[in-house]
């Protein structure tokens, strides 16, 4: 993952069993900074209570849990609420029993103490698809991931001025309809000049990316002569 | 998207540390290159200062006022290279007024008007690089000719020994003025030329002066040259002993590496001493006009 | 049609006399459909040696009007430009076939002179080539070797800076080397010893290109100016420009000769820039202008 904690919004509640000392490495503040509100209780049945009355949190068990057995605790969790849970790994903790928490559908682990920066980590590992889903748009072999400001064709990143990639997000919105050059003059900016050089101009500079990031390809936008362009994905 | 260490089409550049430790330059195979390229300046540096130093130890005794004021005699003691300097001194200057405007109309010609796809020009071209190259002596030959061919009786006179030296360095400073020109770059020329200027006025108010200092430079280097020759004038029969000054370009004469080559061959130690100090002079000389040269490229130099 | 804009010519031209000045265009937006030829290519195919590098070129430059030639590189809207007033003659070998017709008259014609052809239409480069010389003097040369009458050279270097929107900058330093100014001052002293011989029209080629952004914004604003008074031609790369001070734009691609491989020049489409980038009848000129290749 090269994502940064930047990416990162509002505050995620983390339920962690346990004493604070024992699972985290850092002061409370630490963990704010990078967008985790850590609230701990000393029993699995606590930490049960708590994800009750706030289900949006994730839960943090360590592996060497005591007063349940650690695979009910998950199962009891997912038919709850889909909570994600992440396992803390402690010392002395065998692999197997690892890959068993796995396969009761935790979605990751850290190792316990957890710095702030690997207890993110392990916390974006943790957010389903379908949690981010609606944020990135995929056709064919492009992808518009509007959150991130990225853009990938045939896996390689389009760097993109801000301008074209609004134009960019507006025609794959569109897809596979053909825009016409008047639609997509609207979207060049506020000035009222030139506007269709500079929607031309947007046109040819996304294709210069394009063709920048992935040579071997012909770039995705099609000129529809004396009507407008298209995406052909 | 570029990454450091990153493929382009499948090529890897391997990846080595910027702080190695080591420096590849310090590698076995740049060091010997590198060793050589330092003996090899210190071979040819040693022998020069060796030879310099011999000259002056050797001369030191004989560099008085007398060598400059007194005219050749057939004893030291009272020996001087006076006549010999006002020969250099005349016959570089006619060298000088009869090359210089030559060279430099040969060569504008050449660079600013010629049609330089044609084959005649293209020739012409050739040569004038070739001749630049041909032995200083074979001047002289053809200066006898051409003397010969006048019916000029009595060769050894200035303007015959600076037409031998003309012909000498005339490609020379046909090709320096060339290179000046080209130093001036097109869009000069073009700027002159669309405001409605001639091609002549272009190249007399724009690219002339802009190359005056590369000429000049070119030129001084060309007429030290000529002042170091003596094969040519020898073969002219340039007088070994003379005891007047030159008065005019048909009067007779000698120069100073002629009266070096006299002196040397003398039997006494005295002149073989004077030749050294006469040597020094010319040297000095020579590194003075050098001097000058490099002066005015740096001083003048254009940056575009 | 051309023998009506030929009529149009002879009543716009402005008459000598004190003061006069005939402003041809009566308001900025307002463009004739078909521009009023001052400078008109005729079928012009440009030579070096055998290598034909533009061919079958039928263009008009409107008086008063700024048209921009775009194209690739390589598609000889340079070449154009330079035969436009006989630049090209300098190039060994280069020759212009067709016509090239200023005012009526051919300027490939066997009278015609190439040094007064250039000196009614001047041309601004590239690169700023400002001579090495003063700021006064880079001016005042134009006039002097073109023999010009002039009652005041002061007077004249002054106007020609005041058009080309430098006098402010450089009233102080006349004197100085024309090579002390920034690389803008130094295009807007190049446009200025143009206008100081008094031609009918400017050719310039790529004038930005080698500027930054505010130099080019400055230049641009310039050329507005001078389109009240002279005719202007541009080659651009920059399509933006292209649309930002033209009221004409013409297109040119290259093709590939299939025996030789030469790449040689043709105008692909010609209109009023608006429609050029708005309702370009050629599927090329769509290409080329939304990036297409180039």
């Amino acid at each position: 993952m090269n994502l940064t904690h930047s990416t990162m919004r509002g505050s995620v509640k983390i339920v962690a069993v346990g004493n604070l000392d024992l699972i985290a490495r850092g002061r409370p503040a630490e963990f704010r900074h990078r967008g985790l509100t850590l609230a701990t209780r000393p029993t699995a049945m606590a930490a049960l209570l708590e994800v009750g009355r706030d289900p949006d949190s994730i839960v943090l068990v360590p592996t060497n849990l005591n007063d349940m057995p650690l695979t009910e605790f998950v199962d009891i969790l997912h038919s709850l609420a889909h909570v994600p849970v992440i396992a803390g790994i402690v010392p002395g903790c065998s692999a197997q029993a690892v890959s068993e928490l796995f396969d009761h559908g935790i979605s990751s682990t850290v190792a316990l103490p957890t710095s702030p920066g690997r207890l993110a980590d392990a916390v974006r590992a943790s957010r389903t698809p379908e949690q981010t889903e609606e944020l990135v748009i995929e056709v064919g072999n492009l992808t518009l991931d509007d959150a991130r400001h990225r853009v990938t064709w045939f896996e390689k990143e389009v760097t993109l001025a801000p301008k074209n990639f609004e134009i960019l997000r507006f025609m794959l919105v569109a897809h596979p309809r053909v825009i016409p050059l008047q639609e997509l003059m609207k979207h060049v900016g506020d000035n009222p000049q030139n506007r269709a050089v500079r929607a031309r101009v947007a046109i040819g500079r996304l294709r210069a990316a394009f063709s920048d990031a992935e040579p071997r390809h012909d770039t995705p936008i099609e000129t529809v002569h004396r009507i407008g362009y298209r995406l052909r994905l | 998207m570029r990454t450091l260490g990153g493929t382009i089409d499948g090529a890897i550049r391997p990846e080595r540390p910027l702080a190695s430790g080591t420096n590849g330059e310090r590698r076995p195979a740049p060091l010997t290159f590198l060793v050589l390229l330092w003996l090899s300046l210190v071979v040819a540096f040693g022998v020069l200062v060796t030879l310099i130093v011999t000259i002056i130890i050797d001369g030191q005794g004989q560099f008085t006022g007398r060598l400059l004021s007194e005219y050749p005699a057939s004893s030291p003691d009272r020996a001087g290279a006076r006549p010999a300097i006002l020969g250099s001194a005349w016959v570089i200057a006619t060298t000088a007024i009869m090359t210089i405007p030559l060279g430099i109309a040969a060569a504008v010609h050449l660079e600013e008007f010629a049609d330089k796809r044609n084959w005649f020009n293209r020739m012409i071209e050739l040569n004038v690089q070739n001749l630049a190259a041909v032995p200083s002596i074979v001047y002289g030959l053809l200066a006898l000719a051409f003397l010969s061919l006048l019916g000029v009786r009595d060769k050894n006179i200035v303007i015959g020994g600076a037409l031998a030296l003309s012909l000498l360095i005339l490609p020379v400073i046909i090709i320096a003025t060339r290179e000046a020109l080209r130093a001036v770059p097109t869009e000069i020329r073009e700027g002159s030329l669309a405001l409605g200027a001639t091609q002549w006025q272009t190249t007399w108010r724009q690219t002339l002066p802009s190359a005056v200092p590369g000429i000049a430079t070119g030129s001084i280097l060309a007429l030290s040259r000529a002042l170091g020759e003596a094969a040519p004038l020898l073969v002219l029969g340039a007088l070994v002993f003379v005891s007047f000054d030159p008065s005019g370009i048909l009067s007779g004469y000698t120069t100073l590496p002629i009266q070096i080559f006299n002196w040397t061959g003398r039997p006494q130690e005295g002149f073989h001493q004077l030749a050294a100090a006469t040597s020094v002079l010319l040297l000095g000389v020579l590194v003075l006009m050098n001097g000058l040269a490099i002066y005015i490229r740096n001083r003048f130099q254009k940056r575009w | 049609m051309i023998d009506r804009a030929g009529e149009k010519i002879e009543s716009i031209v402005p008459h000598e006399g004190p003061g006069v000045r005939i402003n041809a265009r009566p308001a900025d937006g307002f463009l004739p459909d078909e521009p009023r030829g001052i400078l008109q290519c005729e079928n012009v195919d440009v030579y070096y040696g055998s290598f034909r590098a533009v061919t079958g070129v039928d263009l008009k430059f409107g008086l008063h009007e700024i048209t921009a030639l775009i194209g690739p590189s390589g598609c000889g809207k340079s070449t154009l430009l330079r035969s436009l007033n006989r630049m090209n003659d300098l190039v060994d070998g280069a020759r212009v076939e067709g016509r090239v017709l200023f005012d009526g008259e051919d300027i490939y014609g066997s009278k015609v002179d190439a040094i007064e052809v250039r000196r009614r239409i001047g041309m601004v480069f590239q690169k700023p080539n400002p001579f090495p010389k003063s700021i006064y003097d880079n001016i005042a040369y134009g006039p002097r070797v073109t023999g010009m009458r002039v009652d005041s050279m002061d007077d004249l270097v002054e106007e020609a800076l005041t058009k080309a929107a430098l006098w402010g900058e450089v009233k102080d330093k006349l004197k100085q080397s024309a090579y002390s100014l920034s690389g803008g001052q130094q295009q807007r002293l190049c446009i200025a010893r143009t206008i100081a011989v008094k031609p009918d029209v400017i050719l310039m080629d790529e004038p930005c290109s080698a500027l930054d952004p505010i130099a080019t914004v400055r230049i641009e604003d310039l050329m507005h100016e001078l389109r009240r008074e002279y005719t202007i031609v541009i080659v651009t790369h920059n399509m933006q420009q292209a649309a930002r001070v033209a009221d004409r734009t013409a297109f040119f691609t290259a093709f590939a000769d299939e025996g030789t491989g030469d790449r040689t020049g043709v105008l692909v489409e010609f209109g009023k820039t608006t429609q050029i980038f708005e309702h370009p009848t050629d599927q090329r000129t769509e290409d080329y202008i939304s990036g297409r290749f180039g």
